[in-house]
């Protein structure tokens, strides 16, 4: 019952996004607030839709190799090596493995460099400055790493059918000894600056709590999901490329808030680490490249699904072939756009200042999203 | 654990679900299951619920495009974190005004992957709790990824062009 002294309130819509910096890319948010607490938000995607789907069904298979790279421009190299894997399951070609080897090399390097990424953005998102310079200090390490081989720094066009584009070059080794070397100290000093930080700590802990079941059921994967405290890392349970022979331990955590999920990155970038450090010293000798694999091949008709674990999760491909040189469908199954679409139940009831870190832990990337 | 073989669990779905089951096809690849359009809701809700196939995660749903044939393909594509093992199922239904059972009450990812159907393909789903488009604009006319599907005469924003 409303009195003279009670403070009426009646709810208002605000509207977040497309342009808003928090939003990683352009995402919108329409949020029907009551006072500081979200009473529903309607989530609006699609304004990076370029049709990948659509172009990759009108071009040849090597046509779409470097369109690939374009659908997570943070994590091309895993878009490319789905796209060269479910060609190869096609034409049943067994890659060289050396080049498996410098395949998973350059995916985890492209994991380190997405999670820099994520972890200077979401400390910028609640307001701190520092985390943003150093998280691309240590990306350029990674970037210089996938130039001097790739050429590119960010859409590499580095995968074949059949193997890699190209060796490593000399000037490699020393680069990435050095980048082994100091990157650990580099991470203890993300972890210094953040893991204790008390302001950090208020944002984020026990915030945008998502149990293992619910996350199960929105169909979450990658970091996202395995901070819920689901034990599944497509490089253990599933190893494709050169994981199987590398052996990996996934880092699983209990609580599944912002926190956790901030936390899963931070020690992924870690275990990425000593993957890439097992790769170079294993790195068998060997062609990077198969021989005799035709640049234009002609697929037998059937389908295909492959899965890659990219650093925002369960990076999926189902192609159908009808025996021509293009594809016939080409499904992306991406793992943002899954992740994404909890938002609107997560943000029921939080506070307006909880948005922010709970769309930043997500670590979606809206081209991922958008396709 | 282990889980149980393509068959078995095909011959479980025709045990227990079999008015559903159309077609059960060990494919060149990817095993799958086609069921009728207008039971995809029953089978889903059995896949999850049953406590030995357990296929809690829906991966993504899609279509494929068949002119020549007259058809739309729905492809669900299931895995079980349980077993690790995953499971396609397949459900035909008209190129135009192809409507089948809304899951996105058993799987609530489906909810957005409905919504990419209805917006790329044209499929509807009855009982979907917002089934609107997602991925291209508001008042975008016809849906892309069909075969015959052309963008010649289509102006994004008519009434915001130059000139007009």
């Amino acid at each position: 019952m409303a009195t003279d002294t009670a403070i009426r309130t009646e709810e208002f819509q605000v509207n977040m996004g497309p342009q808003h910096p928090s939003t990683h890319g352009v995402f919108r948010m329409v949020l029907t607030m009551d006072g500081e607490s979200v009473v529903d938000c309607e989530p609006h995607v699609g304004f990076l839709h370029r049709s990948m789907e659509k172009m990759a069904e009108n071009r040849l298979y090597i046509q779409f190799l470097p369109m690939a790279d374009r659908i997570d421009y943070l994590s091309s190299m895993f878009c490319a090596v789905a796209h060269c894997e479910a060609v190869e399951q096609f034409m049943e070609i067994e890659v060289p493995p050396r080049a498996k080897y410098l395949r998973t090399m350059f995916m985890e390097l492209n994991r380190i460099a997405s999670h820099c990424i994520f972890f200077g953005v979401f400390a910028l998102d609640l307001g701190a400055v520092t985390p943003f310079l150093y998280g691309f200090r240590e990306r350029e390490l990674t970037m210089d790493l996938l130039e001097m081989t790739s050429g590119q720094r960010m859409t590499f066009n580095y995968v074949r059918f059949g193997g890699v584009a190209a060796d490593l070059p000399d000037s490699f080794f020393p680069a990435v000894e050095k980048f082994l070397r100091v990157f650990p100290d580099r991470v203890t000093d993300y972890e210094r600056i953040l893991n204790e930080n008390e302001i950090f700590l208020a944002r984020t802990k026990g915030v945008g709590v998502v149990d293992a079941a619910r996350a199960v059921n929105y169909g979450w994967s990658g970091p996202n999901l395995r901070s819920s405290g689901v034990d599944f890392d497509l490089r253990q349970n599933m190893p494709y490329e050169a994981y199987g022979e590398l052996g990996y331990k996934p880092v699983v955590l209990p609580n599944g808030d912002c926190y956790d999920r901030y936390l899963a990155r931070i020690l992924e970038m870690r275990a990425s680490h000593s993957l890439i450090k097992k790769c170079v010293e294993g790195l068998p000798e060997g062609p990077t490249q198969k021989e005799k694999v035709s640049k234009f091949p002609k697929m037998p008709a059937g389908e295909v699904y492959v899965r890659v674990e990219s650093p925002r999760g369960d990076y999926g491909l189902y192609l159908v072939s009808d025996g021509t040189g293009k594809p016939y469908r080409y499904k992306l199954r991406t793992p943002s756009f899954n992740n994404l679409s909890m938002i609107r139940e997560m943000l029921r009831g939080v506070y307006l200042a909880d948005i922010v870190p709970i769309f930043g832990s997500l670590d979606v990337i809206l081209p991922d999203v958008d396709r | 654990m282990a889980g149980l073989p393509f068959d078995q669990i095909a011959a479980k779905m025709k045990d227990t679900i079999g008015d559903a089951v159309v077609e059960v096809n060990e494919g060149d690849r990817v095993p799958f299951v086609r069921v009728e359009a207008d039971a995809v809701a029953r089978v889903a809700r059995f896949l999850r619920d049953d406590g030995e196939l357990a296929f809690d995660f829906l991966m993504y749903i899609t279509a494929v495009d068949f002119p020549d044939e007259d058809k739309l393909t729905l492809v669900y594509h299931y895995f079980s974190y349980q077993n690790q093992q995953s499971l396609m199922v397949k459900a035909d239904v008209p190129r135009r005004g192809g409507t089948a059972r809304s899951i996105a009450h058993i799987y609530a990812a489906a909810e957005w992957l409905e919504r990419e159907v209805y917006d790329l393909f044209g499929v509807t789903f009855d009982g979907h709790p917002n089934l609107k488009r997602i991925l291209t604009p508001e008042g975008f006319r016809g849906h892309p990824l069909l075969k015959d599907f052309k963008n010649d005469d289509y102006v994004p924003f008519p009434d915001k062009m130059p000139g007009k």
